[in-house]
């Protein structure tokens, strides 16, 4: 297991592992999200157009050789546009993961790690976090501080954290008494250690099926939110508010809705396909990132 | 105000919560059932963007609420016919002007009863007209009545009003001033009872108003009742109208009017400039103080293209607020401020203002008003252009109308307001233009006087003289900018288009057949 995979050759075996795995179990997945993950990280330097330049002369356009993907109403270019959106999401998604990774990851840990008392508290902190509806948690905060991509993703990072507090917690109390924890402890390593080296390596995997599932879930609560217009504002660009402008103009220029409905569809279909195969790697026993 | 009010409420809200789908079905979901119903004993379902915010009809000066139950529960002295901008007779029905202008009497209707059977007198006007003028009861309708020095009932059928001046605008002053009954006042906001041809039936906030016939009305109405659906989402209104589940939506935008066409939906449209839009500016906050800025931020914006784009033609551009068909409108405003950048850049300049010292500023605009939307958008983009740094912030109507005029604090804010064709003293009292209280807080001197001799002067050449003189004066110093002229658009299904929609939005509705 994870404690004696420290040699640089096996870890690269392990890595080709799981991506071949994932090549041959899901490469739509893989396609997809490879496919976001390029146009959030070089989209904006590659558009064709500016991103918030208005051409009213040009509104509601539908595809053509200048435009491949037509214009909004306002006469911008949805390709660029959609570029733009799509570098929103990838940070929608990079927040939460974070933040919920970070502290639900720390939380599950020292609860599962020490049980007792410190178990009991934060298991019940975390179940009462999740008795909050998350929509309703962000519109809170965003309406206590002001509408930002920022403060709408702290919230459903928020959120996230009883996610990975949970699946870390569950590992932690596996593998606490398991031998390799208990020859650590013999070895007079402090429970801090044990918790860092020894038992954190071992809940990557399930740590990254969550993360894959709350970002897509970030990504579908940021576009939600932008479509209320408490996300990002205006002009940049959104998933959430461009459906809004599309829904408004749905019979007279369809092509809007259908393109940034796929595109946000395509990206979460993606995530949520890549995360049920990533799940399934990380099922059989002794695999690991 | 003329904007609608978008209070969110809890129906509302989870109707949000839901998305897009459960946005597009629930309303449409919920308007199903009686639909089958309405065929039968003509009732009439209006979708309505937003819900009112009281059932007094002198306290809420709202579009939505214009529109519905001040239309139909209760009546003014007279109506404002749409064709002629004439006054008709309402409650009233007949009047006189003394040829001094300062008392006007009028008499009124016999045999009027109130819809809980008392009869109809000349008291209730005096009451009604006095707690309009009541400063505790704080009606932003006062303005209308300032001339007003003196109400008395000579008989139970004529009231005579004194006036401190002439003022030739006074019946349509009188137009929005809905009669109430003192008796009702402390039931008027959960049971109003009013002389209007329908009666009061019920309102569940965020979900409907009704109102029912009222058959003892010397003008009943064709149909039995109107029911007035909270529907926020446009797409699920036009669906509401195609389906049959509604039979007519109220005050949609230019792109609902173009998508309802396309689906064979009747238009029902008013003249086409009893509404404007405009960008309002605080003329009080550094650095729009400067006339110079606020006539860079006129000329950065392309009417034309607006109104072709955004309108789909349906609006008329302009930069003077006074439409070309009133007498008193100036013709040579019509050549002012072409969409000119380079005209802004160089007047922003001279301000002060350039790529290394941009103009800093925050344009507000209200939720559920996308043309509003898309106006400030398209200013922003432009401003930005040119370097400077222009934010556009979408607020909820009630924090809007808390930054903007309950506790001033904007820049620039999108707005829209009633042109009042039938008076040209209307405009320049509104709370959009009134000397000591309009949004931009704006009051240069000798505006006050101008705009009071204006509104008082009897002769014709000297009065439209006057008017011309205080466009002049508004265009020049631009504390807002107009954009463009418009009709309201409702769409309805064949009964419904013997609607009248009257321009100071006190609609007949007895015409209606279903």
């Amino acid at each position: 297991m994870s404690a004696t995979a420290t040699s640089p050759g096996r870890e690269r075996r392990r890595q080709a592992g799981v991506l071949g795995f994932l090549i041959r179990r899901s490469p739509v997945a893989l396609a997809l999200v490879a496919l976001f993950l390029l146009a959030a990280s070089i989209g904006p330097i590659v558009a064709p157009h500016s991103m918030t330049d208005t051409n009213l002369a040009m509104a509601l356009q539908g595809p053509s050789a200048e435009h491949w993907l037509g214009t909004d109403p306002l006469g911008r270019d949805v390709l660029s546009r959609l570029l733009g959106a799509s570098r929103v999401a990838a940070q929608a998604f990079l927040i939460v993961v974070l933040l919920g990774g970070v502290i639900g990851t720390t939380l599950g840990l020292i609860a599962g790690g020490r049980g007792g008392i410190v178990d009991l508290l934060v298991s019940r902190i975390t179940e009462i976090l999740q008795g909050f509806p998350t929509i309703l948690v962000a519109i809170v905060i965003v309406a206590l501080l002001s509408p930002s991509l920022t403060n709408a993703m702290i919230a459903v990072g928020l959120a996230a954290v009883p996610d990975f507090a949970r699946v870390s917690r569950s590992v932690a109390i596996q593998l606490r008494d398991r031998e390799f924890v208990d020859a650590a402890r013999g070895l007079g390593a402090s429970e801090l250690r044990i918790l860092w080296s020894e038992i954190l390596p071992n809940m990557i995997g399930p740590l990254v099926v969550v993360a894959s599932f709350d970002g897509a879930q970030a990504v579908l609560w940021e576009a939600s939110l932008s479509f209320l217009g408490l996300g990002v504002q205006p002009p940049a660009p959104s998933f959430g508010s461009m459906l809004r402008e599309a829904q408004s103009f749905l019979a007279i220029q369809p092509s809007l809705a259908i393109v940034v409905g796929l595109a946000v569809s395509g990206f979460i279909l993606g995530l949520n396909l890549l995360g049920d195969a990533l799940g399934e790697y990380f099922q059989k026993p002794g695999r690991n990132i | 105000m003329t904007i609608g009010t978008v209070h969110l409420n809890r129906a509302q809200f989870l109707r949000l919560l839901g998305g897009t789908a459960a946005a597009a079905m629930l309303p449409v979901g919920l308007a199903m059932s009686p639909a089958a119903l309405a065929q039968g004993s003509g009732e009439l379902i209006v979708g309505i963007s937003s819900d009112i915010n009281t059932l007094d009809p002198q306290m809420s000066p709202n579009d939505v609420f214009r529109h519905t139950i001040r239309s139909t529960v209760f009546e003014a002295l007279v109506f404002i016919n749409p064709d002629t901008l004439k006054a008709d007779p309402m409650l009233a029905e007949s009047w006189e002007i003394a040829p001094d202008g300062l008392t006007a009497t009028f008499k009124l209707e016999s045999g009027v009863t109130w819809h809980d059977g008392s009869p109809f007198t000349a008291a209730d006007v005096v009451y009604s007209l006095k707690r309009v003028q009541n400063k505790e009861v704080g009606s932003p309708f006062a303005p209308q009545l300032v001339a007003v020095s003196g109400v008395e009932a000579v008989d139970d059928l004529t009231v005579k009003l004194t006036l401190a001046n002439p003022v030739p605008g006074i019946l349509a002053n009188l137009a929005v001033i809905q009669i109430v009954k003192e008796a009702n006042i402390g039931a008027i906001n959960t049971a109003p009872i009013g002389t209007g041809p329908f009666k009061f039936a019920s309102w569940a906030p965020g979900d409907h108003i009704r109102v029912e016939r009222f058959a003892e009305h010397r003008n009943a109405p064709q149909i039995g009742a109107i029911e007035w659906r909270i529907v926020p989402d446009s797409q699920a209104r036009l669906a509401g109208m195609q389906d049959g589940t509604l039979q007519m939506v109220a005050l949609v935008e230019g792109k609902d009017v173009v998508q309802a066409q396309a689906a064979g939906i009747e238009v029902i449209q008013t003249k086409p400039y009893i509404l404007y839009e405009n960008f309002n500016i605080n003329t009080k906050r550094a650095p729009f103080d400067d006339k110079r800025v606020r006539q860079a931020l006129a000329h950065a914006f392309d009417r034309e293209s607006y109104a072709k784009a955004v309108w789909f033609g349906l609006a008329r551009p302009t930069i003077n607020p006074v439409p070309q068909e009133m007498a008193t409108y100036w013709p040579e405003s019509a050549s002012m401020y072409p969409f000119d950048l380079d005209k802004s850049a160089a007047l922003l300049a001279e301000a002060g203002f350039s790529k290394d010292n941009p103009l800093k500023m925050e344009i507000l605009t209200i939720q559920g008003f996308d043309s509003l939307k898309s106006m400030a958008l398209i200013l922003q983009d432009n401003l930005n252009r040119l370097g400077h740094q222009v934010t556009v912030r979408e607020l909820e109507v009630t924090v809007w109308l808390d930054r903007v005029l309950n506790k001033p604090d904007y820049d620039v804010t999108t707005d829209n307001f009633n042109t009042g064709p039938e008076d040209p003293a209307s405009m320049f009292n509104s709370p959009n233009l009134a000397p000591t209280s309009n949004v931009n807080y704006w009051n240069p001197d000798g505006y006050a006087d101008l705009v009071k001799r204006a509104g008082a002067e009897l002769d014709h050449a000297k009065q439209i003289e006057l008017y011309q003189e205080l466009q002049k004066l508004l265009l020049d110093e631009m504390p807002q900018i107009t954009v463009n002229h418009l009709p309201l658009f409702f769409l309805g299904n064949e009964g419904a288009k013997s609607l009248v929609i009257g321009p100071s939005g006190i609609d007949d509705y007895t015409k209606v057949t279903q």
